[in-house]
């Protein structure tokens, strides 16, 4: 599938682009929802569905907002200039909403200066808008001064500390610029938060494995457990109707790197042929024969116990 | 002799890509147009030469170890297939989130010396290719970077990436009709979703035909 929607949200699409603004708006609705990233397919709608305002009663002002930020991702800038002049017309550009999005605008089309501007009135008039604080963030980015965004979002996250979208943002911060410790910090927060949410200690065992590579044979190894220990959570974690490899993955490569150092550890024996089994289940029920046969099977094989 | 040996060679590295493996990067660039972006170049290597024949597109949601590593290996396997025993993971190409960063990255620089590594011992040299996303506003330029290293550093080649200039666009044409392209990131969430993507090879053949 190549929306992000899936194959029933192609569809979904083309039978709403048939069925009208109603059905339109019920596609929109399910794309502001699920957070998807999909601007093509809102301005197709979006453009088509605000046309009939009437259609749609209030749910016109959401609608117009999300084509605006879709618009601005394709640069159509006319359609942009149109939601934002039919936003600002009915509600005030002294209210916070509308305010971002005009700051949003001006980020667009590179004028950072009156964006940042735009925010600090935001913050004037109240200093704990958390919207206007992560607009100036995405200024930072904008330029490209990560220093200066690492430093805002960590003052944010300390202000803010159950956005979660926020530590993650940190966390994927760090990771990209190599500063794994950090990242490695900022998921353990995200895992107090959600304890059960398994991506982020699959995510927390791909960074330990990660940084266990840069590190001396000693601490080495501590990572490598760390890593496993979070993988096979996480494959707990998973549900048994879970088509995701990336967690048994982990843990084959773990197990197979600390077999690399304790050949005859049991339990390590043990985990890398539970995930071993596991990734085999998983691949023969699910993935086209061929790519098995071809790449899977010959990898899981070279990882599997025996470590010898 | 076939090839020299990397602290001997002298001879300026000429990367060309063909029309599906350009197809299939453009298309993963493109589909997460917001985010970095990388993935393994699978060709072979000559003397002085690197043709690049198709890719594996690995991941838009950040890079680690782990998963890197298993694609890897996979890919090297698929390699065989699609250029017999002679093809190899030969590179990778990356592209960086934002729209003016031109930096090759450390991370570009050490997979690239990792797969240099392991193409030494048959005296091949691996290259990192660059999306330059700037270059994009041009619709006839195909937008690449190509480095090439002595070992120690990575530096950009004097030759530019050869690409058939019928081809630059046919991603956009690819996306258009609802091509899917699937990436690393996209297989490990649920892995039906097929990396190889031979849905773009043959749309391209029949496309060009």
């Amino acid at each position: 599938p190549g929306s992000a929607l899936g194959e029933t949200g192609d569809m979904a699409r083309v039978e709403a682009e048939r069925q009208g603004p109603e059905a339109m708006a019920a596609v929109l609705k399910q794309l502001r929802t699920s957070r998807v990233r999909e601007p093509e397919t809102v301005v197709r709608l979006g453009r088509v569905a605000m046309g009939k305002p009437g259609r749609l009663g209030d749910e016109v002002w959401t609608v117009r907002e999300q084509t605006l930020v879709a618009a601005l991702d394709v640069e159509e800038r006319a359609l942009a200039a149109e939601c934002e002049g039919a936003i600002l017309a009915r509600f005030s550009e002294e209210g916070a909403r509308a305010s971002r999005l005009k700051g949003l605008g001006l980020e667009a089309a590179g004028r950072f200066e009156e964006a940042s501007k735009t925010y600090e009135k935001m913050l004037e008039a109240n200093g704990a808008n958390a919207a206007a604080l992560k607009r100036e963030i995405g200024i930072l980015k904008g330029r490209r001064d990560m220093q200066g965004a690492v430093e805002k979002l960590t003052a944010y996250v300390a202000k803010y500390q159950s956005d979660r979208s926020a530590w993650q943002e940190l966390a994927e911060t760090y990771s990209a610029a190599g500063l794994f410790s950090q990242a490695i910090f900022c998921y353990e927060e995200l895992v107090l938060f959600e304890p059960t949410a398994a991506r982020y200690h699959c995510r927390l065992g791909e960074l330990h494995y990660t940084e266990s590579a840069g590190l001396p044979n000693a601490k080495k190894l501590d990572a490598l457990l760390k890593a496993r220990k979070y993988f096979a959570h996480c494959l707990n974690l998973a549900g048994p109707r879970d088509k995701a490899s990336r967690p048994a993955l982990g843990l084959l490569l773990a197990a197979s790197a600390i077999g690399a150092i304790k050949p005859d550890d049991e339990l390590n024996v043990a985990l890398g042929a539970q995930a071993a089994a596991k990734l085999k289940t998983l691949y023969k029920t699910a993935a086209p024969n061929d790519l098995v046969t071809a790449a899977v099977a010959p990898f899981v094989a070279a990882n599997t116990p025996p470590y010898h | 002799e076939k090839a020299c040996p990397i602290s001997k060679c002298s001879t300026r590295m000429q990367v060309s890509m063909g029309d599906v493996a350009y197809t299939k990067m453009m298309m993963h660039a493109a589909r997460y147009f917001y985010c970095a972006v990388d993935g393994l170049c699978i060709g072979t290597c000559g003397e002085s030469e690197i043709t690049i024949l198709d890719v594996v597109p690995l991941f838009h949601n950040g890079t680690l170890a782990p998963m890197l590593e298993a694609a890897a290996y996979m890919a090297e396997r698929y390699a065989k297939s699609v250029a017999g025993a002679e093809g190899a993971v030969v590179g990778y190409y990356f592209s960086n989130e934002h729209v003016k960063d031109e930096a090759l990255t450390v991370q570009a620089a050490t997979i690239g010396s990792t797969i240099g590594d392991a193409l030494a011992s048959t005296g091949r040299r691996a290259c990192v290719v660059q999306l330059a996303n700037a270059r994009l506003e041009h619709p006839t330029d195909a937008g690449l970077v190509a480095y090439e290293s002595n070992g120690t550093a990575w530096t950009r080649t004097d030759a530019a990436v050869k690409v058939d200039p019928a081809v630059t666009n046919l991603f956009l044409s690819a996306l258009d009709d609802d091509l899917p392209i699937v990436d690393f990131d996209l297989h490990l969430d649920d892995v039906a979703m097929d990396w190889r993507n031979t849905q773009v090879k043959d749309w391209v053949k029949r496309r060009l035909k």
